[in-house]
């Protein structure tokens, strides 16, 4: 499923807005926390590079300390958005969790002051997405056993197919995702 | 160390990581009983714990109405003929909307992290303790909406 999520993903769409961060992914973020703070700011992110065997499959440019500072810049963005053959699902898939998480920062504050059934399907597909890449990171981090890791994800699968099926249900056959949390919060 | 006495032939350095690790008796890293938490690490945690719990809220209510007789008007005039006090629906609200505030505000904070901006331990603190206090107040706001 995840492979269908990240078919799914516009690849141009998400370069627009993600295209260019000069170091990225979380598995990073300590890592580079811990070389930044101890090094000089022009040595940091070659060093942060340096620090995670992930970074480099996930980065868009080489990077330098020159990339780093323009990578801030929007001439920047534009220059490094043309997608790049070196990229492979992985880096797509990254993009895609970011703009369902995006998505959800706009979609949420909208269901609450412009209440409407194209949001509220937008939502029964965006947290049940959201909510699967979460739960995947978290069996990719604390389930170990193959035979666990195999039954965890394909339970996650049912639970995310469930979820959403019953969500879209409920916009067509009830009040929908938005009436239904305002009938709540009026009790 | 210890080593596998039982077989000449396997070594426990041999074994696949998790394994291994038992094998020689490795502690969990980091050791989480002696490890000190930290502002960090605890919103690291605490960000995870509201994602979990409320995928698997969401999830819950909606199998729980998709297979439910009863619309969601029967469910919500349920609640209100026990005529709840005050106390405990505020409660239960901020209960609620204190994850999604939180979760929201750190997602933008990762996102932040994620453009390669506040990489430094200064700014992940002072991110932390934004995050922090803008979640108590928002999490108040939207319970007394």
């Amino acid at each position: 499923m995840s492979s269908l999520f990240a078919r799914l993903a516009l690849p141009r769409a998400s370069s627009l807005i993600l295209a260019s961060r000069p170091v990225a992914a979380r598995a990073l973020c300590s890592a580079a926390s811990i070389a930044q703070a101890r090094l000089p700011a022009a040595a940091a992110p070659a060093a942060a590079r340096a620090a995670s065997p992930f970074s480099s499959m996930m980065l868009r440019a080489p990077v330098t300390s020159a990339a780093h500072t323009q990578a801030r810049t929007p001439v920047a963005f534009a220059s490094t958005s043309a997608p790049a053959a070196s990229h492979g699902k992985e880096s797509s898939h990254w993009k895609f969790e970011r703009v369902v998480a995006i998505g959800l920062l706009v979609a949420i504050p909208t269901a609450a002051v412009y209440p409407h059934i194209a949001v509220d399907m937008a939502l029964a597909l965006l947290l049940p997405i959201h909510g699967h890449f979460g739960l995947h990171q978290l069996i990719t981090d604390y389930v170990h056993p193959k035979p666990a890791i195999f039954l965890a994800n394909n339970a996650l699968r049912i639970l995310t197919l469930a979820t959403a099926a019953s969500l879209i249900y409920f916009n067509l056959s009830d009040v929908g995702i938005t009436h239904a949390v305002k009938a709540l919060w009026s009790l | 160390m210890r080593m596998a006495s039982s077989a000449a032939s396997t070594s426990p350095m041999d074994l696949p990581f998790f394994e291994k690790n038992k094998a020689l008796g490795r502690p969990l890293s980091p050791h989480l009983t002696i490890y000190r938490p930290q502002l960090t690490s605890v919103l690291s945690i605490t960000h995870r714990a509201t994602g979990a719990a409320m995928t698997f809220a969401i999830s819950t209510a909606a199998v729980y109405s998709a297979l439910s007789v009863h619309d969601f008007a029967y469910n919500i005039d349920l609640v209100r003929s026990l005529d709840l006090p005050s106390v405990v629906t505020l409660t239960a609200k901020y209960i609620l909307a204190w994850p999604l505030v939180y979760h929201s505000l750190n997602g933008i904070r990762h996102l932040v992290w994620d453009s390669g901006r506040a990489l430094v331990l200064k700014d992940t603190y002072l991110g932390g303790y934004i995050v922090f206090g803008l979640s108590l107040v928002g999490a108040s706001l939207l319970t007394l909406l």
